[in-house]
């Protein structure tokens, strides 16, 4: 709403000063989807909501008795899933009125989590990945119930051996298509989420351990945080839905590396040629990926904690491991992957990052514990406290209109006016800003009333942000994606069975805080 | 105008006795068809009010929306619907119960206005005579593109084709009359109830339209059922009088402003206060939750404005906003600005998050301000002040867009709201009546009469066609108005 009154083209899209810290003895801290709240992990095993608007705790998830590895919130923020050493995941429902909040369901496994995700498009299907470097699908809706374990198929391959190796990290991709899993050999593996098999591996050059995984909102590109000390971007190719009953007339998917992989930055072309073999078998892409930018310190041989995206995916911010410093590096992707800035967080060592989901907005965890909220100050525009006032930023040599002193008649004024003033106004469609949260609770608040007003169904044709994302998605790599339309669906139809009950209307209520002064 | 013709009609002979509803059979009909699609971008509202002059045994259902979706070649009820650009031709035709005997047909050509009249002037169908029955459609077109964007233009072809609408149902009762649901509001006095002994300040329905809470010099707040003009619940605590309330927007809280200085947050269920906010340091005169309820903003004498943690009762920012009292404070839609209005004559925007002020709107002869409120989607503000005005401004070109004149607001800071529907703009006046302007075209629709005080405090609730209005010193009630016109709409 606001974006109107303050855009400035000339405004730096990443953040550059820390607003706000929450003392919350955190370990790591996330956005929520629309950008209210940030949920924090703690060491004791407890997870604390946090309200943005007011910079304060509003719900504490207390459940797990060892310390939270993960958490993950629902499309609409509803469902939060924290995964913890206490072998279980937990879901919360946010939209009850208790705090803590209730318990949707806890899943026990036999080992540590080391991470818990929902997928993209039903918060009752999970992505676990335990420490002992095993990942699960476990699907929760009563059509489908299960758990499923993610295994690269046994192939008698010499290497075989170097490539099963224990998986890292693990995380769906925005449209929930496709599961991203590292390993510490070095390999990035897919699997299809509907189907739990594999689609891809794909072998990252040098990487060593894989650390961590992001992608930006289109899921075209990924970044990957490895033990080798070095952040690297990829363009992902697009992958073949594998058949729901395997066929004999199977046709290979394409071996040649998707066109954008030779827009390598660093210029080494003969780097990009792709060693593809297709393992017909179980119609696996094999390839070799190479980035397309890669990010290190040179200096001081940084490792680091994790990295995020920008909304826009223009810019990659890292969180240095450097155990003296509180460090974001900021990489411009639209300018070839220049370095654009670091921020400097002051002396607490930084543990995690993340990026706010629409602006430019970090959260930074510290060792210590508190969770920085970095912004993009606007300075105070005085101007804007008298009326009919403009600043400029430079003197303009004013050029007054040919009648602009005229005398008008006052009665041709009063015409000119009331002509003006003809002009229909629409006081209820809103304009199309996706970031505007309350817009769909504003047209459920309307539409439940009586129908007597004829503006009410005209606000209802509001862009369904889910579609909206889509939409974006898709678009990004055109007819590729419309050929594939079909798998696609599939794939998408099967996520959105049985749908969950999250919905961008629910409602966080206030509780208030109990204290001495009433009355 | 309609309904008065309409009594004089011939009764059509042979007509089917009894009565139904034309325009809802009319919407069953096309939703059958799969044609009622609201959500559609390309369609074009159609609404269209039946209103009959009533026999005992009448049913007729006052008010429907038709929305035709895609018009190109669109099939209605086995129709071709003949494709013509740059012009809308309706045709409507009115079917008795079995469908077998047309009562009625017209049809109409309508370019590039907003809204057309037609009537019938004779029956194609064997003995019924329609005479002079009077059929309008309302046309809105949607706001979204492609067809919409193109529609109210006049002075540009409109690429549209035509519709044609079956009415289908049995005879209306001496001939069915449909207007625009817009034509006048009929609003009537339903209750009048009393309680406060001093000067009632502010009143205000709850988010659900099932309570009215009122507030008033007596120091308390009072919460009435306006379904039946009974008194709920009284709220006692302030220690001076009370200037304002406001209801969170999930109707749990209800949060006071008085001139004791301080706030009180109200729980509904327990009848009891959950928090008091001090801070002011002097009346607090207006007070407003955000849409998240996790925000309060209050103005006051100290002429500040002030955000306050709602759970925590903590005052988050100060906003050294005017140099006069402050009269009203709101939040947008989406909770992510904040306007506020001031006897200095300001109108300022703030962002929610910064504290920044963004944008001040004032007129040149900087009259006191009364109140301001955002419009539903918060593109415009609406704002009276105390030279008798009300005026709308557009808050992304700081341009005042419409004024609403013919009230007395001269000395009090009287509430101003958008009608229920939102097709009217509604005000006291200290000429002890309320006022209801045309959104659009400014004119007085209707004068409230009934008060016998100035009327300071006039609210709408929110899901149904109900005004609320109140009164000072020499009256003391407040009176619950519902447009009669609506109401049989909704039965």
């Amino acid at each position: 709403m606001n974006t109107k009154l303050l855009s400035n083209p000339f405004n730096i899209t990443y953040p550059t000063a820390v607003q706000t810290s929450l003392y919350s003895q955190a370990s790591f801290a996330k956005f929520d989807p629309s950008g209210r709240f940030v949920a924090a992990g703690l060491p004791d095993g407890s997870a604390r909501i946090w309200d943005l608007d007011t910079k304060s705790t509003v719900r504490w998830l207390e459940g797990h008795v060892k310390a939270v590895t993960s958490v993950d919130w629902s499309r609409y923020s509803r469902y939060v899933l924290t995964s913890s050493k206490d072998w279980n995941v937990v879901i919360w429902d946010l939209a009850s009125d208790t705090d803590p909040p209730r318990r949707v369901a806890t899943v026990r496994f036999d080992a540590p989590i080391a991470s818990a995700s929902f997928h993209p498009r039903n918060s009752q299907i999970l992505l676990v990945l335990l420490s002992v470097g095993e990942a699960y699908i476990v699907d929760l809706r009563k059509e489908h119930r299960g758990r499923t374990e993610l295994c690269e198929p046994d192939d008698a391959d010499e290497d075989s051996r170097q490539r099963n190796a224990a998986f890292t990290v693990a995380r769906f991709d925005p449209s929930g298509k496709h599961i991203f899993i590292g390993t510490s050999a070095g390999y990035i593996v897919v699997f299809n989420s509907r189907t739990k098999t594999m689609v891809a591996r794909h072998r990252i050059a040098g990487a060593g351990i894989l650390k961590g995984l992001d992608f930006t909102k289109s899921g075209r590109r990924l970044a990957t945080n490895s033990s080798d000390r070095t952040l690297r971007q990829f363009n992902l190719p697009v992958y073949p839905s594998p058949p729901s009953i395997p066929t004999s007339s199977f046709t290979p998917p394409p071996s040649s590396p998707p066109s954008n992989l030779s827009n390598g930055a660093n210029g080494s072309n003969e780097m990009n040629e792709v060693n593809g073999t297709i393992n017909m078998d179980a119609s696996i892409l094999e390839t070799e990926l190479e980035p397309m930018y890669r990010f290190h310190d040179p200096i001081n041989k940084v490792a680091w904690h994790s990295m995020s995206y920008s909304p826009d995916g223009d810019w990659l911010a890292g969180g240095a491991a450097d155990n003296a410093t509180h460090k974001i590096y900021i990489w411009d992707l639209q300018n070839e992957g220049q370095f654009a800035s670091a921020l400097d967080g002051g002396r607490e060592p930084l543990v995690h990052i993340h990026w706010h989901p629409t602006k430019p907005m970090i959260a930074s965890t510290t060792n210590r514990g508190n969770i920085l909220i970095w912004h993009c100050p606007t300075p105070e525009r005085w101007g804007a406290f008298a009326g009919g006032f403009e600043e400029v930023d430079e003197n303009v040599e004013y050029e007054e209109r040919e009648d602009e002193f005229d005398i008008e008649d006052e009665s041709d004024f009063i015409m000119r006016k009331q002509r003006m003033e003809e002009e229909p106004v629409d006081i209820f469609a809103l304009e199309d800003t996706p970031t505007s949260t309350s817009l769909n609770a504003l047209t459920s608040t309307t539409t439940n009333g009586h129908s007597h007003n004829p503006h009410h169904s005209l606000s209802a044709p509001l862009p369904h942000p889910h579609r909206q994302w889509h939409d974006s998605s898709s678009g990004a790599n055109g007819t590729e994606v419309a050929s594939r339309s079909r798998d696609e669906d599939e794939d998408l139809a099967w996520a959105d069975e049985d749908p969950d009950e999250d919905y961008m209307e629910w409602r966080l209520k206030v509780l208030m805080e109990e204290d001495e002064d009433v009355r | 105008m309609n309904a008065e013709e309409s009594h004089n009609l011939p009764q059509p002979n042979g007509a089917p006795s009894e009565v139904m509803d034309v325009l809802s059979n009319a919407e069953d009909s096309l939703q059958q068809d799969g044609i009622r699609n609201s959500g559609s971008p390309n369609g074009i509202l159609y609404e269209a009010v039946v209103e009959s002059p009533p026999p005992a045994e009448s049913s007729v259902t006052p008010q429907d929306v038709l929305v035709v979706p895609e018009i190109e070649n669109t099939v209605i009820e086995d129709s071709v619907i003949v494709d013509s650009h740059y012009d809308i031709s309706v045709q409507a035709s009115v079917v008795d119960e079995n469908q077998d005997m047309v009562l009625a047909t017209t049809d109409v050509n309508i370019s590039g206005q907003d809204s057309f009249t037609m009537e019938y002037s004779e029956s194609p169908s064997q003995d019924i005579d329609m005479q002079d029955a009077a059929v309008a459609f309302d046309q809105k077109p949607l706001s979204t593109p492609p067809l919409t964007a193109t529609l109210p233009a006049k002075d540009e072809p409109i690429p549209t084709s035509s519709v044609h609408l079956t009415l289908n149902g049995t005879k209306p009762p001496n001939g069915a009359v449909l207007q625009p649901q817009d034509t006048t509001p009929a609003y009537r006095v339903k209750f009048i109830m009393s309680g406060h002994t001093r000067s009632i300040s502010s009143i205000k329905f709850s988010p659900d339209g099932t309570m009215l809470a009122s507030a008033a010099a007596d120091k308390l707040v009072k919460i009435w059922d306006p379904e039946h003009g009974e008194l709920l619940d009284t709220f006692e605590g302030h220690t001076e009088g009370i200037s304002d309330i406001a209801w969170s927007s999930d109707g749990e809280f209800l949060a006071s402003a008085s001139d004791d200085k301080t706030i009180r947050i109200w729980s509904l269920e327990t009848g009891e206060v959950a928090k008091v906010l001090k801070g002011h340091t002097n009346f607090v005169f207006c007070v407003n939750f955000n849409p998240q309820c996790n925000l309060l903003v209050s103005g006051g004498f100290d002429e500040t404005v002030r955000v306050w943690d709602v759970a925590r009762a903590k005052p988050l920012k100060t906003l050294p906003a005017h140099s006069d009292p402050v009269t009203a404070v709101t939040f947008n839609h989406d909770g992510t600005l904040i306007a506020s209005c001031a006897m200095d004559g300001l109108i300022r925007l703030w962002d929610t998050d910064s504290g920044q002020c963004l944008k001040t709107l004032a007129d040149d002869d900087n009259p006191i301000c009364s109140h301001v409120k955002f419009s539903p989607n918060s593109k415009y503000i609406l704002a009276s002040t105390q030279d008798s005005t009300i005026r709308l401004w557009n808050t992304q070109t700081s341009r005042c867009v419409k004024t609403y004149t013919g009230h007395t607001n001269r000395t009090y800071s009287i509430f101003c709201d958008f009608a229920p529907g939102g097709a009217y703009i509604v005000s006291g006046s200290e000429d002890s009546k309320v006022y209801l302007w045309h959104l659009q075209n400014r004119q007085i629709v209707q004068v409230l009469e009934g008060h016998r005080d100035v009327v300071i405090a006039v609210a709408s609730n929110p899901t149904r066609p109900m005004i609320a209005s109140a009164s000072v010193e020499k009256d003391l009630t407040i009176h619950v108005w519902v447009d009669t016109n609506a109401e049989t709409l909704d039965s």
